[in-house]
């Protein structure tokens, strides 16, 4: 993956930071001017950089998978080699997840030159790494399940996508109504999107935030574990 | 020779053959034991056993939807058969899969390279897959675009490749990490006649050089040319397999072949001179000629191999 990475890196680079990139100039921008707005720029970096992690992670990985899996067949390669299923899985997962991570330092480093007075404590970054894990090992279970591009695109319409904007990412998860606000927090983003503006504003996290984060991506990567397994010896 | 007896006869194409030599699961190159494959309802390998002799070259002959491709699934690890055993370089593929990816090199049907990487980079990856040491990969790699006759195109993407270098490439890739044992799944298929022949002079050197390979074939000259011993696959079973000398000649050398009423018919008979004193009782067109394995599985399935 490295070395097809080391060949299109700028093309990913270029479609990760597309759509933060998009939301910075159309939200922070205009709500700045318009309600005297810094505290919101404030509130919003933390959100923009979580959703270029996920994208960044998850859609190149999940793409790659699929397209390799049932249309290319170039997975076949790495299931011939001599390795066993959780490497391939562990080399993919890093590979996905560390590609989020790049792009969503540059959102966040970008958005801090633009902004200023933001905190990088090592925690910081280690949650971020979590995020992106997280979702990368995602990629890798809708891979699996998926029979082919269609179902991979149906699930990231209608699952990913509305995550990364419902997990408190624009606005406080308090203020979507009702039972929304609770179910919120059992998605796996939430906990993640709070303590990095946490530690992105205050340079102080939550442990139990962190701890929820480490939990989910332990489930995703379990569970892509089993099902990689599995597609290996259908 | 009878489906599942594991004694294999080692001849070279049309010559001679080797005095049968006993072929167990674990001295054998591959051994294949009663193995079934369901999809549901759907039986795509059922019952199916042989043995491939080291330094044969083995050719699987059938129709397209016949079990080919599952079979060499199985054989590589990539699927797992519903019952039965199946043995590579002496290894079981269920119980030591890792050992077995070691000692194989696959040529699938289907074009999977990178194709934003080069030619060279390709190799690089799968050497990379391989764990092989990087002085080993760096002389390996020209060696083998040589081999190959790509060595000209090492640093041009694979998107912009022809078929037959594809191909091509395909094969360097699997003899990369230096296997013993070659599976091609349809070689040739697609490709236009003067890269087929270069195709085959590759196998037919790569064997030479001691790598035993097995493929999957529709092409009767493929397989009649290239392979030592044929099996010939129908609806997932093996119904046939031995020498094309072998095959042809238990159906009869020569074929006499004239049109009746209601189609084609085709007689088969030892030599020459009892072909030709058949034949001039008859009349109208007649053609007096070698049998060859479309007539092996004509003969054996009712149908013809192209028909599926």
């Amino acid at each position: 993956m490295g070395l097809v990475w080391r060949r299109r890196w700028w093309r990913f680079l270029v479609g990760g930071l597309n759509r933060p990139l998009i939301f910075l100039a159309l939200f922070a921008w205009n709500l700045k001017y318009a309600a005297g707005g810094v505290q919101y720029l404030h509130f919003l970096l933390p959100g923009l950089v979580v959703m270029a992690a996920v994208t960044a992670s998850y859609t190149d990985l999940v793409n790659w998978f699929t397209l390799r899996r049932t249309f290319y067949r170039v997975l076949d390669e790495y299931l011939l080699a001599p390795v066993s299923t959780a490497s391939l899985l562990a080399g993919h997962v890093l590979a996905g997840g560390g590609k989020g991570l790049v792009v969503a330092l540059v959102v966040y480093f970008g958005g801090w030159a633009v902004a200023g007075d933001f905190s990088f404590p090592l925690l910081f970054a280690v949650q971020l790494a979590v995020v992106c894990l997280l979702f990368a090992s995602l990629a890798v279970v809708v891979a699996m399940i998926a029979g082919g591009d269609r179902d991979v695109l149906m699930f990231t319409n209608l699952v990913v996508f509305p995550m990364t904007f419902f997990c408190g990412t624009f606005f406080p998860v308090e203020r979507l109504p009702g039972a929304l606000a609770k179910l919120s927090w059992f998605l796996p983003l939430t906990a993640g999107t709070y303590n990095l503006r946490a530690l992105a504003l205050t340079g102080v996290g939550r442990w139990d935030w962190f701890g929820q984060s480490l939990g989910w991506l332990a489930g995703f990567y379990i569970l892509a574990y089993l099902l990689l397994n599995w597609r290996r010896q259908d | 020779m009878p489906a599942g007896r594991e004694v294999a006869t080692l001849s070279l194409p049309d010559g001679e053959p080797a005095v049968p030599e006993p072929v167990g699961p674990r001295t054998a190159a591959l051994a294949v034991q009663g193995v079934v494959k369901r999809y549901g309802p759907v039986t795509a390998v059922d019952g199916v056993s042989f043995a491939v002799r080291r330094g044969e070259i083995f050719g699987l002959l059938g129709p397209n939807g016949a079990g080919k491709t599952t079979l060499i699934r199985m054989l590589t690890t990539l699927t797992r058969p519903t019952a039965g055993e199946l043995f590579v370089g002496g290894e079981s593929v269920s119980k030591n899969p890792v050992a077995v990816k070691k000692l194989i090199g696959v040529v699938p049907q289907v074009n999977n390279l990178e194709r934003e990487l080069t030619g060279r980079e390709n190799l690089v990856l799968h050497a990379l897959l391989h764990r092989m040491p990087r002085g080993d990969r760096e002389r390996r790699i020209p060696e083998l675009l040589e081999y190959v006759g790509l060595a000209h195109r090492a640093d041009d993407r694979v998107q912009d490749y022809s078929g037959g270098m594809a191909r091509r490439l395909l094969i360097a890739r699997a003899l990369m990490h230096r296997p013993p044992i070659l599976f091609l799944d349809e070689p040739t298929v697609g490709l236009d006649p003067q890269t087929r022949r270069k195709i085959w002079d590759l196998i037919q050197v790569m064997n030479r050089d001691g790598v035993t390979v097995f493929l999957t074939t529709h092409y009767i000259e493929e397989a009649e040319s290239l392979c030592h011993r044929v099996g010939i696959i129908d609806h997932g079973k093996l119904i046939a397999l031995g020498t094309p000398r072998e095959l042809k000649e238990r159906l009869g050398a020569f074929c006499v072949e004239f049109f009746v009423g209601e189609g084609t018919r085709r007689v088969f008979f030892p030599t020459r001179q009892d072909a030709k004193a058949y034949a001039s009782t008859l009349t109208g067109d007649i053609t007096i000629r070698r049998t060859n394995l479309e007539d092996v599985f004509v003969e054996l399935t009712g149908r013809e191999i192209r028909g599926g």
